[in-house]
């Protein structure tokens, strides 16, 4: 398994009493597969995939990365497992205004040490942003920069791609394109997907969904 | 890892090349300013240092007599007893139209001999014959110009190896000019000396031991206040400069949140982030230290001729014009340059490492923090105030003087915010239209931005009006005072004391009222005391500036009873009007009066002229003040000319010599105008920066203004206008503060830098100048921004609303 | 810079120049100094005093003494006077200028110090009448107001001394009543000495105070050019012999060959002077002195009183290392005749 959840709980210190997150969600994720998560706003789909991404802390339970459990790690340790077994695609694309475009692909993978210059070039390739390499992301378009973005998740031959509302910030037109190429790039690299979304459509897309709601999986 | 990591956190200042240089700009001007003021000190320290070595009196004790001189035969006795001093008569010799400080040494056994000698057998002359009658004398290369350009009698040596403002001799020479063959000024004692001696305290009891760091710091002692100043100066200056870097640093870290969000993200460690960031500030502040290094020994060597008029001036010390680099200089520099930036960046730092990986910053709550910290900042403010208050009551001096004056400046600076953000709140209350209540919300939307260089502003307008007040106070003080002392028409001096007496007998028979200026130089109290003996005469009874006196002092300074000491004397040991004072072994009298006596750091004090013979019966009589009426002027000067060999230059009238103070009067204060006009340089930098970096945030703030109708060009106008508001309000809350730091020049360090405490006198023409400049300097400042906006593609504006989506 | 380099380097141009010509300035002209004139008859206690018109003079002591445990001294108290012009003035325009040097020698030590000092102004000086000689602290001072019983003293950094001299026989004039003659051209001094002195006084040391005695010997000399300009140094010898007897010798060394002379002085006190050449000497053994190469074992001959020994320092290290430096050091002799004695040699560069 490349990412297992047992049982993970989290809350969030409130002002009066803890507010509960996460309330014992359990999920496998194979190699080679995706797993769409959906759910109403505030049901913690959000969290749960920032505790799959070893970006935050799980207050009960275990997640285990490629068989490495997680609770034990410390910020060091975890922050070692993002570079090299772990990618995410935020819905805010995050990248690095003072890069340019080959610099932003690149960043992530060199970060890990393991930037293959072969597989960056195919990337950008298929992502169509070959043309726009020595750019910078304020010169490109929303959609461009989401590909940016998942050319530089990619970049790492990650095990684990994770992906919050990759397309939340496109249009519906653009967002389809730029799901059909993320999933064949995915494929392509072998990569286990996570992804976390509230289009019933784009859940379709993956192998398999799953629901959740008040904290729980249905 | 590092290296990516690094890349991607620098390449920050690839795409904000301004904000680089403002960072660098601004820790360039910090250094360099302080680094300025120190290599002046260093350089002004090593010249006295260098003057005592060169007249070897460094590291030496000295004997002096309590009145003044010692007798030859007792140097001849301290010798036989074993002792190893070496004698030295010091006094001024007169060449042509100039005087000389003349040091007359034993050539055989003074420290300086060797260097001496040197000179010497390079001018191919057998030092000995230096102590033959046709004598020799010593003088730094420029002395040695000014003395043969007076057709000095004497062949002269001219050798690097003595301070400028000395003529040196052996003793057989000096003794012969300055006519006293059978006395000495001091005894150095020599480091050698033979053990088992007996002690000088029990063989030469009536002689004072003076340390040597007493005796050589007896510049030091003067010009330490004059270097306290400068540093508080530089200080300053310094720390406008970490405004500068500290608004830049933060604001390079607000821009970069995202970036070290998503580095984070993407698996680098928070410890790997904040090496990177600090090991930029430590790369900034080597750059930008060196940078004002060579800045700041620039400045130093712009400012150096200044310095040495000063001091020359003030104290009479020797400071010579030209700059050497010094490493301690440079190494303290860059020390300061990585102190101030890990003062600035520590901050930055923290809030790096507090930073969380998640959770975006709310715009709204920084805006609620704003208005919290303007509160912290004033109380911590108002703490500085007190806290420099209280050290002024408990502690004396002249340190507890500028720590007083270092809490109020930086208290009112963190005060100010706050006072600025009430002064936008109430302008908001009051604007009627909307455009204009806009304008003051966003001012004071913008004023967190703005604070640090507002501060700057601050410090650097209320440094101008508090020095200039004390400047000018000084100099209407000194006037005054110049009117009051300087009351005879003519002075003259005569070349010789026979002539001098005969020139005061012709002139009483001409019906002319004579005053000798007749004195003598004395030790008291460990320092330098001058003793004036006067007459009795309606001149000083009516002109003396007294500060306070009994109702019959000059009756009493006349009989012979009393005596007058001047403010510094009196301060120094905090004498009063109708106390007795020991002023030597057996010569005690009352003191029937206090004086001002500007531009004097040394004591002095007033006796009768009969009273001051008995106890020095060969002073010099050579000095005269003439009373005449002023019609009668030019025709006695040309008949004492006729009358007597007296050049030209040695009769002086009146306004000649009130014009020659003055202008000593106003080198001494070059330096500090100067100064005065870089900090509020770095003040107006200070905004120009400060408006430039916070350009960028204000798109987002700008383009919904400008969707709802106004135009371009308005926008730019306000830019310019709030610019204004901002540097006049500041510049209103300057002039109080201002006021203060004056009245703490004049009442405070001026006592306890030389002695004298100095009326306020106000001067608005002066502030109004200053206000004026501000707003000048605040226009300035705006007018890139404006420019920019006017002329700003409206695309731009659209992309805030894009990228908002 | 130290005392004593400063001073050399003030002396250094008068040195050089007056080493060009012989040593210290002995050599040179006489310009306006007086010159001394044989025939005059020397009267006392007047010539004991100074003589500030001749150019330069000295009172010149040595002893050998030795400590109750049997310890051999050498002890030296020199007052130089040297005039940069002639004649005497009040205060600091006197041209007389002081020098005394002071030494205590032992086999594997010798301890020197050095004064210099103004005339005029009373720090250094002689007087005749009563006598006394000092500079800075250092006196050789009358106790009875002539030369037959002096308190000596001098005090150095490492060292200093406090003995009392008692004449045991008269006074004796060197040359001719007292006119010695230096070279073949007839360069001149005026030259006696007290050669009789009985010693007694502690030396305090840096181990401690030592109780010496044992026998001293003053020399009087005053000149304006005492050397020939070819003359560039000499080698002195005063010996006192078991027998009693003494023998003073200096061999003046010039480029156009020595010139030798003496005094032998019986037991008695009775004073002959040596014929030109009479008196030999030859070094047999140099020793490496501050970088010179100087004798300090010598073959000494006087034919005509069969004397023929051996004489070798006490300690071959006694170089004073002063503003003018030379060889000054106790020496004992052995062969003929045996004894004690000092030597001074000068201008080996």
């Amino acid at each position: 398994m490349v990412l297992t959840v047992r049982n993970v709980t989290k809350a969030y210190p409130g002002q009066t009493q803890d507010i509960a997150v996460l309330r014992g969600v359990s999920l496998d994720l194979a190699a080679g597969q995706s797993l769409a998560l959906t759910g109403d706003s505030g049901s913690g789909k959000s969290t749960l995939l920032h505790l799959a991404g070893a970006l935050d802390t799980f207050d009960s339970g275990e997640i285990e990365i490629c068989g490495t459990p997680l609770s034990g790690l410390n910020d060091t340790r975890r922050a070692a497992l993002r570079r090299r077994d772990v990618s995410l695609v935020f819905q805010q694309f995050n990248l690095i205004p003072s890069l340019d475009i080959q610099q932003n692909i690149s960043l992530h993978a060199r970060l890990g040490n393991r930037w293959d210059a072969d597989w960056g070039r195919h990337l950008s390739e298929r992502l169509g942003l070959a043309k726009l390499l020595d750019r910078y992301p304020e010169q490109l378009s929303g959609g461009q920069q989401q590909r940016v973005a998942i050319a530089r998740a990619l970049a790492v031959r990650p095990k684990l791609l994770l992906a919050d509302e990759p397309t939340g910030n496109l249009d519906e037109t653009a967002s389809s394109a730029v799901m059909e190429l993320m999933l064949a790039l995915v494929s392509e690299s072998g990569a286990a997907l996570f992804l976390v979304t509230h289009s019933a459509a784009i859940a379709q897309m993956l192998d398999r969904q799953l629901h959740l709601k008040h904290g729980q999986t249905g | 890892m590092t290296r990516a990591a690094l890349h991607a956190v620098l390449s920050h200042w690839w795409r904000h090349p301004l904000q680089l240089a403002t960072l660098m700009a601004g820790l360039a001007l910090a250094t360099g300013l302080w680094s300025a003021v120190q290599a002046i000190n260093a350089e002004a320290r090593a010249s006295y240092a260098r003057a005592a070595e060169q007249l070897g009196t460094a590291g030496a004790d000295r004997l002096l007599a309590e009145n003044g001189t010692i007798p030859l035969g007792r140097y001849a006795a301290l010798r036989r007893a074993g002792w190893n001093l070496a004698p030295v008569l010091e006094g001024t010799v007169r060449f042509g139209r100039q005087s000389f400080d003349l040091m007359g040494v034993d050539l055989l056994n003074h420290p300086m001999v060797a260097n001496l000698a040197n000179a010497a057998e390079q001018d191919g002359v057998q030092p000995l014959d230096a102590l033959l009658p046709s004598g020799r004398l010593f003088a730094h290369p420029a002395t040695a110009i000014a003395l043969e350009a007076n057709q000095t009698p004497y062949p002269v040596t001219s050798t690097e190896a003595l301070p400028r403002n000395v003529v040196a001799a052996d003793l057989s020479l000096a003794s012969r000019l300055l006519r006293q063959p059978k006395s000495l000024s001091y005894l150095l004692i020599l480091p050698d000396q033979l053990p088992g001696l007996r002690p000088l305290a029990e063989i030469a009891p009536g002689l004072i031991h003076a340390k040597a760091d007493s005796a050589s710091a007896d510049t030091a002692r003067l010009t330490d206040s004059f270097h306290l100043n400068l540093t508080a100066f530089g200080l300053l200056s310094f720390a406008v400069g970490l405004f500068i870097v500290q608004g830049a640093i933060l604001l390079s870290l607000e821009q970069r949140r995202g970036l070290i969000r998503t580095l984070r993200g993407l698996g680098v460690p928070m410890g790997l982030l904040v090496a990177v960031f600090a090991a930029e500030l430590a790369f900034v502040a080597l750059a930008a230290g060196l940078a004002g290094l060579a800045g700041g020994y620039f400045v130093a060597a712009a400012l150096l001729p200044g310095v040495s008029a000063t001091l020359a001036g003030l104290y009479g010390a020797p400071v010579e014009g030209s700059l050497s680099l010094r490493p301690v200089w440079a190494l303290s520099g860059l020390a300061m340059a990585f102190g101030g930036t890990v003062l600035a960046g520590a901050q930055s730092l923290f809030a790096i490492w507090r930073m969380p990986l998640l959770s975006a910053p709310a715009a709204h709550a920084r805006g609620q923090q704003a208005g919290r910290s303007q509160w912290g900042s004033a109380i911590a403010g108002i703490a500085c105030i007190l806290v420099g208050i209280l050290i002024l009551k408990t502690f004396q001096g002249l340190l507890a003087g500028f720590a007083f004056l270092g809490g109020l400046m930086l208290g009112a600076a963190m005060v100010l915010p706050l006072l600025i953000s009430a002064g936008l709140l109430l302008g908001a209350r009051l604007a009627r239209r909307p455009f204009s209540a806009w304008l003051w919300a966003d001012t004071r939307a913008q004023l967190p931005g703005m604070s640090l260089a507002l501060m700057a502003l601050l410090l650097a307008l209320a440094t101008n009006i508090g020095v200039g007040t004390m400047v000018s106070s000084f100099r209407l003080t000194f006037n005054g005072w110049l009117d009051q002392r300087l009351s005879a028409e003519v002075y003259v001096t005569a070349t010789s004391d026979a002539q001098g007496a005969e020139l005061a007998t012709w002139l009483n028979q001409k019906g002319i009222r004579v005053l000798p200026i007749r004195r003598h130089d004395l030790r008291f109290r460990g320092a330098p005391l001058r003793l004036y003996g006067v007459i009795d005469d309606a001149t000083y009874r009516d002109n003396w500036p007294m500060l306070q006196s009994l109702p019959d002092a000059w009756d009493q300074v006349a009989a012979g009873k009393a005596l007058l000491v001047n403010e510094q004397l009196a301060n120094r040991h905090g004498l009063s009007p109708g106390a007795e004072l020991r002023i030597a072994a057996g010569w005690e009298m009352t003191i029937a009066g206090i004086y001002s006596d500007y531009g004097n750091p040394n004591g002095q004090a007033i006796v009768s002229l009969p009273e001051l013979l008995q106890h020095a019966p060969d002073i010099a009589n050579r000095q005269f003040g003439l009373r005449l009426p002023p019609d009668q002027l030019p025709e006695t000067i040309s008949e004492i000319r006729k009358a007597f060999e007296i050049p030209r230059e040695n009769i002086i009238d009146q306004a000649e010599l009130k014009a020659r103070s003055l202008s000593v009067f106003d080198r001494t204060f070059v330096i500090t105008a100067a100064l005065n006009l870089l900090t509020l340089g770095v003040a107006g930098f200070a905004m120009l920066t400060s408006l430039l970096t916070l350009w960028s945030q204000r798109l987002p703030q700008l383009a919904p203004v400008w969707a709802m109708g106004v135009t371009r060009r308005q926008l730019a106008a306000a830019e310019l206008l709030r610019s204004l508001l901002l540097a006049a309000i500041t510049a209103l809350l300057a002039l109080p503060l201002g006021l203060v730091l004056a009245w703490a020049l004049l009442a405070v360090i001026n006592v306890e830098a030389f002695g004298w405490k100095l009326p306020m006198y106000l001067f608005p023409i002066d502030w109004l100048r200053l206000f004026l400049l501000a707003l000048l300097a605040a226009v300035a400042a705006a007018a890139l921004p404006a420019l920019r906006l006017s002329r700003l593609d409206p695309a731009e504006l659209l992309k805030v609303f894009a990228h908002e989506r | 810079m130290n005392a004593k380099s400063a001073l050399s380097l003030l002396l250094a141009g008068w040195a050089a120049t007056a080493q060009a010509q012989g040593f210290a300035g002995l050599g040179s002209d006489a310009e306006g100094f007086a010159i001394p004139q044989r025939g005059y008859q020397l009267s006392f206690p007047q010539d004991h005093g100074a003589h500030p018109d001749f150019r330069i003079e000295w009172w010149y002591l040595t002893a050998n003494l030795k400590s109750a445990s049997g310890t051999r001294f050498g002890i030296q108290w020199t007052l130089f006077r040297s005039a940069l012009a002639p004649g005497e003035a009040d205060g600091w325009q006197s041209p007389q200028i002081w020098m005394a040097h002071a030494a205590v020698t032992e086999s594997d030590r010798h301890l020197f110090a050095e004064r210099i000092a103004r005339g005029g102004i009373g720090q250094a000086g002689v007087s005749a009448n009563p006598f006394e000689a000092w500079i800075d602290g250092w006196q050789m001072r009358s106790t009875d107001g002539a030369l037959e019983e002096l308190q000596l003293t001098a005090s150095g950094k490492a060292f200093s001394y406090d003995l009392k001299l008692s004449a045991e026989g008269p006074l004796v004039k060197h040359g001719e009543n007292g006119y010695s003659v230096k070279s073949e051209s007839g360069q001149a001094s005026y030259y006696y000495s007290q050669p009789h002195y009985q010693v007694t006084g502690t030396l305090d040391l840096p181990e401690g105070t030592v109780d010496v005695s044992g026998h001293g010997w003053l020399d009087r000399e005053w000149s304006s050019q005492p050397l020939a300009e070819d003359q560039s140094g000499w080698d002195w010898f005063s010996l006192s012999f078991d027998s009693g007897d003494k023998l003073m010798g200096f061999i003046l060394r010039g480029d156009s060959g020595n010139y030798t002379s003496g005094t032998w002085i019986s037991a008695g006190g009775t004073a002959k002077p040596l014929a030109e050449g009479s008196f030999q000497a030859e070094p047999l053994e140099f020793s490496n002195v501050e970088g010179r190469r100087i004798p300090t074992r010598w073959q000494i001959k006087l034919p005509q009183r069969n004397v023929s020994a051996e004489v070798q320092a006490l300690n071959p290290q006694s170089w004073m290392g002063t503003s003018f430096s030379y060889w000054e050091g106790p020496v004992t002799v052995n062969g003929s005749h045996n004894g004690t004695g000092y030597l001074e040699m000068t201008g080996y560069e």
